[in-house]
């Protein structure tokens, strides 16, 4: 059966909604928050020790986009992934490929200098620049879903549970309300929450406490 | 017929080894990219962001490195650059392509382009070598991930592998540039004398 490591609040919310789309039995093992001392370069050389972890037989997976990117391909009759070969396909592998590297880094360049402790200059500097890619990043998505009710055109997709992931506010913090200004950003958000396998994902990992991050 | 929009040497460079390792039949445009020329609108419709690379192919417009290598290992199926769907190995691939884009690359942008990443003047320096120490811990970590074979995934040459030499060219400028590790090294020449990237190397007058 397949296992995932996890911490409440953490990217693991993605990759417990991926597996719930599934349908599979896994198991669930809660990890202690010890790793949130570690810096942040030592957690981004070596993924290993990182939660989430999805363990299944021989492979350990960890960013959230690679877990959807295999659930969606060893379960081919789920909702996560169209068939390979597609436009919708390709389209699939570019939102998650840009949430992954671009939206997804700019929160951490807006959280890490809090991990840092860099309260000085430079760690202002960071945070307002990655503020700034932020609202430059929904903007983008925001405009990019006018006319579509989903990421991949022709509907869900695990591309937009990562974006629920992204625009909640665990992430967004007191940004929210400007991130859910962007309204087919928020409609999107509203519309993924109530898929039944992100409501059995929030009842295992608790409400949205707004104090995620990285 | 295939179109990638790309620049000598840029982020295009790992779509174009792949197309070269397929043996596909594409052209290579540089699209204007100076401001006020929105450039040509396959492009825009490619790459919103009218960032390269941008690739057109019949009904699919797709931006991303990551993103169009995978399409294109899909794309020619026999061509290797991917395991096979549903196999262990592939989730494999999924898992160095996206560690990859996430997290070297982005920190590379940081070490070429401080000056996006910091909103503080005076602050570049400080940005460059924070990047610099963190690159250097993650080359240090795929450093030792390739101690004992010669591919990333799966015995093979894949997109991946692609990849991963895009990345290590760009670090040819660094104080320590990634192939000045040992097993970096091996991956680094045993690439340049790939004929795929042989050719790209010759077409991009790459040096």
């Amino acid at each position: 059966m397949m296992r995932l490591l996890w911490m409440p609040g953490t990217t693991a919310t993605v990759a417990c909604a991926a597996l719930e789309e599934t349908g599979a039995p896994y198991e669930l093992v809660e990890v202690e928050r010890h790793d949130r001392a570690d810096p942040p370069e030592l957690r981004a050389v070596d993924p290993h020790g990182l939660v989430p972890a999805l363990l299944d037989g021989d492979l350990r997976l960890h960013e959230p986009a690679a877990i959807i990117l295999h659930l969606g391909d060893r379960f081919p009759e789920s909702p996560l992934a169209p068939p390979v070969g597609t436009p919708r396909r390709a389209e699939y592998y570019r939102w998650l490929a840009y949430l992954a590297n671009t939206l997804h880094t700019a929160f951490t360049r807006w959280h890490a200098p809090r991990h840092l402790g860099d309260d000085g200059e430079l760690g202002r500097a960071l945070r307002a620049a990655g503020e700034r890619d932020l609202h430059t990043c929904f903007d983008h998505v925001d405009a990019q879903l006018a006319g579509r009710d989903t990421l991949v055109p022709g509907g869900f997709t695990g591309a937009d549970l990562l974006l629920h992931m992204l625009a909640s506010p665990n992430w967004t913090l007191d940004l929210q309300p400007a991130v859910f200004s962007r309204r087919q950003v928020a409609a999107l958000h509203a519309a993924v929450d109530a898929r039944p396998a992100v409501q059995r994902m929030k009842a295992i990992h608790g409400p949205d406490r707004g104090s995620a991050g990285a | 017929m295939i179109t990638l929009f790309g620049i000598p040497g840029a982020a295009s460079l790992a779509p174009r080894i792949c197309l070269e390792e397929a043996g596909a039949d594409y052209v290579f445009v540089e699209p204007d990219r100076t401001p006020g020329h929105a450039g040509p609108p396959e492009f825009v419709a490619a790459s919103p962001l009218l960032q390269v690379p941008g690739y057109v192919d019949r009904d699919v417009r797709l931006s991303e490195a990551a993103a169009i290598v995978m399409h294109i290992a899909d794309r020619f199926p026999d061509s290797g650059l991917a395991p096979p769907v549903g196999s262990d190995e592939r989730g494999d691939w999924y898992r160095w392509l996206v560690y990859l884009t996430t997290t070297p690359m982005p920190v590379l942008y940081q070490w070429l382009y401080p000056e996006r990443f910091t909103t503080g003047p005076g602050t570049e320096e400080r940005v460059r070598a924070y990047a610099v120490s963190r690159l250097d811990r993650m080359f240090d970590w795929i450093d030792g991930e390739l101690s004992d074979r010669d591919h990333l995934v799966g015995g093979r040459f894949t997109a991946a592998d692609a990849f991963l030499w895009m990345l290590c060219r760009w670090t040819r400028n660094m104080p320590r540039p990634a192939f000045s590790r040992p097993n970096l090294e091996r991956f680094w020449v045993q690439g340049r004398a790939r004929p795929s990237i042989a050719a790209v190397i010759v077409k991009e007058r790459l040096g």
